[in-house]
């Protein structure tokens, strides 16, 4: 079954462009600009994991997180920082993240994270 | 206000302006790191079939156009860690708001409604650049998307800074000091703050 995955990312043309590098390696990925949308397409349709970043105006990403386990509490999220260190990270796995990962990605990593992710 | 708090506050200002500057950075990189990943797939996985000019096109124009906001936001930056250079002044009042409003743009979502002056005035570079920041975060609110208006305009060698917020905004009495340590004064009614800074 294809995993289906929700980006989460106020930089359009980041989470764009990841989710067409995704599709080609199989994965289905639907975008949403800040917390609110995301939130909204959680509530919904399904989806395998999430991938969020974590600074985005209006609502932040541990704010979104802290939604996302009251709408979905084994919805496994990722977490994106543009932060150059890992305390945001770190917080946000405090949180229930299963992992965070910092900007600019290797796809690599990514990859690893995933499988991670949604194992059984 | 004392040296100290001033050194203080204009330390916090350097930490307030570079963390989300530094953010936007990394989006820069992230999405150029995309892009150029996405045209490193589409040419790995098109199973001898030619990747598609338009395609190409796409991701180098995308690429060009991240390499300008980055160059512009480091140009801000660099501005911005040169402010005292010269100090006291003189100050390129009108660049500095200009700066101030776009390295800040993450945080209040400020809009500059006409483009900025040239007005130079004696005064010291980065407490006038810490003004403008807290009057930016006092017009800002955060549950609107839509942040503060920010007009310019040069009136008998006076820069006139105009602030309309989408709600009233509260002239405090630390806001008029602080003006008052540089030689300017501040005004407000409802949404409207309005500084004049003399020559």
């Amino acid at each position: 079954m294809t995993t289906r995955i929700l980006l989460i990312d106020d930089e359009i043309e980041f989470v764009t462009t990841l989710a067409e590098r995704l599709e080609i390696r199989g994965f289905s990925s639907t975008t949403a600009e800040d917390g609110e949308s995301g939130l909204a397409l959680i509530r919904k349709q399904p989806f395998d994991v999430v991938i969020l970043d974590l600074l985005m105006p209006g609502m932040n990403g541990l704010e979104a997180l802290k939604q996302i386990r009251q709408i979905s509490p084994n919805l496994p999220v990722i977490l994106l920082t543009g932060h150059g260190s890992t305390r945001e990270g770190m917080e946000g796995m405090r949180l229930g993240a299963v992992d965070y990962l910092m900007k600019p990605l290797a796809i690599e990593d990514l990859m690893e994270k995933l499988q991670e992710a949604v194992a059984p | 206000m004392s040296q100290q708090t001033t050194d203080r506050e204009t330390t916090t200002l350097m930490g307030a302006v570079t963390a989300p500057a530094t953010h936007d950075l990394m989006n820069v990189l992230a999405i150029i790191n995309e892009h150029a990943g996405l045209l490193a797939d589409l040419l790995r996985f098109a199973k001898g079939e030619p990747v598609a000019p338009e395609q190409l096109e796409k991701g180098i124009k995308a690429i060009e156009a991240q390499v300008i906001r980055g160059r512009t936001l480091l140009t801000r930056l660099n501005s911005f860690a040169h402010a005292t250079d010269l100090n006291p002044g003189p100050l390129d009042a009108g660049a500095a708001v200009s700066e101030m409003v776009q390295l800040s743009q993450r945080k209040f979502h400020a809009q500059l409604a006409s483009p900025a002056p040239s007005h130079t005035a004696s005064c010291d570079p980065m407490v006038f650049r810490l003004l403008i920041y807290r009057l930016l975060d006092a017009a800002c609110d955060p549950s609107l998307a839509e942040g503060p208006c920010v007009t310019m305009a040069l009136q008998d060698q006076t820069l006139l800074v105009t602030i309309q917020a989408q709600a009233p905004i509260e002239l405090t009495e630390p806001l008029t000091r602080l003006a008052d340590t540089i030689g300017a004064t501040l005004t407000g009614s409802d949404n409207t703050l309005t500084l004049c800074l003399p020559k």
